[in-house]
């Protein structure tokens, strides 16, 4: 039976995949708006075709009710606090679980691609060698930084802590190493879970 | 008969053995539920010897490797396993790539802490420590298979994470409150007792630099409050257009200054700074009391655990007023005096503080307006801009809860 129900009225069952935690106002912390907004910056620095890929992945979870298209994407987003231009909104948990099941979900996708590139960067710190020295893995450091560059704030403390390659090749390497946890059986809970600790009760 | 069960992935094999549930063991199904651990390997391709041990181990295998894994996503410290139990698995990070994974033999009777042999220290790359923690996410994720155990994800508390400083820093603020505390009333000691003739105040002591005006329930009632900023001379509770010339008095020194900082942030401070004046005179203000004191606390604990730069090379304290909403959101930020203006990308508030640019007009939501003081020696002090109408308070009673 297929029932064609508005989106807005019947939340997806998707979303009850992740419990509520005990945060107040049901609005997502701090560090779970920045930390939604780098991993799937990271995403994008991985795929080219990152933003599309994230509007279908939407469609393919039945997710569009949330994620509705360009816009909507970009002001979730947006509350990333260390964002050019931060949105001043809050960013509710049913929202922020859309993020986190898009991002895993095409962080899923991506796995082999994540796994060939950790074990790059493995293999050249045993040789004592730049992460320059592999060119796929350079191209992702190269494109992550030119990704935070353009949408960061350039004023905020958070992101004058970036403001050497080196130190956004750490986070890229980091974000990368946390992508790879996603892509796992438990990764979407884990993820999840992970953006509320030290901000509950 | 046992039953064996095998979690593999490239750089792990988890290899579970154990007996069948009995009650239903006789039920012919496909893949029958196995209950009861016999003994738990886990092979890792690097390693020669496997990880072995029984259900001790296995569940703390599970456990700290889980946590871990969530330390790995938050940076945030897990608390280890159940007091009163000691670890027999452990995980340390070497660096963002490396993993420690430290396993002490298990006890055989469980009156020994530890067991006699020597810990067991394998060092796990993090595709390796993935592997590893996909093989017990998978094992979760089997029904069949001890399904006492399952994957128990809860986000730490935030109370944890307070503990998790050292006594040190902890003590700090404590130490420094109570010597505050000590010198403030050996001088309250000589300062006889002032009748309130507003006219004939006293100047203001050294210590009541820390101290915004708190007795002064508005400004109109006193003439002199104690001057607060040492260095720049308007009055904090003087109407906001004094404020404004003093300000753009500021902002231009500054800039003519060859600091790096000032030329990037000019434009912006300038238009906050307007913002934050529109801010100011049409926002409905929060004056009372107890929600005044909670959103000082609230402010307080915001800045001092966003605030990691703490040697940033300031040698004078850095003031600001700060306006905040009811939720703790830090819409706009003026700078007092210069050396807040210099170093302002140095405090937290640069971070914490949203940008003012918003379509539709501000003015409906209310804020409460804050003094909030970095000093040198990495203390914060945030009070309510124009004092607590504390109306009763004696100076000391006042100036005491400030210290508080």
């Amino acid at each position: 039976m297929k029932v064609h129900s508005p989106p807005a009225q019947s939340p997806p069952m998707i979303l009850d995949s992740l419990p509520n935690p005990p945060v107040l106002d049901e609005v997502c912390p701090r560090r779970a708006r920045l930390q939604i907004d780098l991993i799937i910056l990271a995403i994008e620095a991985l795929d080219l075709g990152g933003s599309e890929a994230l509007l279908m992945a939407a469609k393919e979870l039945e997710l569009q009710g949330i994620v509705k298209n360009r816009v909507s994407l970009w002001r979730l987003r947006s509350t990333n606090p260390l964002r050019r231009n931060g949105q001043r909104r809050p960013l509710t948990l049913t929202e922020a679980k859309a993020l986190v099941l898009i991002a895993c979900h095409l962080a899923r996708r991506l796995t082999v691609l994540i796994r060939q590139l950790l074990l790059a960067y493995q293999q050249l710190q045993e040789k004592q060698l730049s992460p320059d020295h592999h060119f796929r893995l350079s191209e992702y450091l190269e494109r992550f930084r030119a990704h935070f560059r353009s949408r960061m704030n350039p004023k905020r403390a958070g992101v004058i802590a970036y403001s050497t390659d080196e130190k956004l090749n750490e986070l890229a390497l980091k974000l990368l190493g946390q992508l790879l946890f996603c892509t796992g059986t438990g990764g979407t809970q884990r993820l999840w879970s992970s953006l509320f600790d030290g901000d509950v009760a | 008969m046992t039953i064996q069960r095998q979690y593999s992935l490239p750089n792990c094999k988890l290899v579970l053995e154990g007996w069948p549930d009995e009650a239903i063991a006789n039920t012919p199904t496909a893949r029958p539920l196995v209950s009861k651990l016999v003994s738990a390997e886990c092979h890792f391709t690097h390693a020669e010897k496997p990880l072995v041990g029984g259900r001790e181990f296995f569940e703390s295998l599970v456990t700290a490797v889980s946590n871990y894994a969530q330390e790995f996503l938050s940076d945030v410290s897990h608390p280890s396993h159940a007091a009163g139990r000691p670890d027999l698995v452990h995980l340390q990070r070497i660096d963002q790539n490396r993993h420690r994974l430290i396993v002490q033999s298990e006890s055989s009777n469980g009156s020994q802490p530890h067991g006699s042999g020597t810990p067991i220290q394998l060092d796990l790359m993090t595709v390796q420590l993935f592997d590893l923690v996909e093989a017990i996410d998978q094992f979760f994720a089997d029904g069949q298979t001890l399904p006492d155990l399952s994957l128990n994800l809860a986000p730490v508390s935030k109370r944890y994470v307070a503990s998790q400083e050292p006594i040190t820093k902890r003590a700090m603020p404590a130490a420094l409150g109570v010597s505050g505390l000590a010198v403030a009333a050996i001088a309250l000691f000589f300062v006889p007792v002032p009748e309130r003739r507003p006219a004939e105040q006293e100047p203001a002591t050294e210590q009541s630099t820390e101290v915004s005006p708190a007795a002064t329930s508005n400004s109109e009632e006193v003439e002199s409050p104690p001057t607060v900023t040492p260095d720049n001379s308007p009055s904090p509770t003087a109407a906001s257009e004094e404020l404004e010339p003093s300000d753009s008095e500021l902002v231009d020194p500054a800039t003519e200054s060859s600091d790096n900082t000032s030329d990037t942030t000019e434009a912006s401070e300038s238009v906050s700074a307007e913002d934050l004046e529109a801010l100011l005179n049409t926002a409905p203000e929060i004056s009372d009391p107890a929600q005044l004191d909670e959103m000082t606390l609230r402010l307080r604990d915001q800045l001092d655990s966003a605030w990691t730069d703490r040697d940033a090379g300031f040698d004078e304290e850095l003031v600001y007023r700060v306006g905040v909403a009811e939720n703790g959101d830090i819409l706009g930020v003026k700078q007092v005096n210069g050396a807040a203006i210099t170093y302002f990308d140095q405090t937290p508030l640069a971070d914490l503080r949203y940008n003012p640019i918003d379509a539709d007009a501000p003015g409906q939501e209310p804020i409460g307006q804050f003094r909030v003081v970095f000093r040198p020696d990495g203390v914060i002090e945030v009070s309510p801009w124009n004092g607590r109408p504390a109306a009763n308070a004696s100076p000391l009673e006042s100036f005491v809860s400030l210290l508080m």
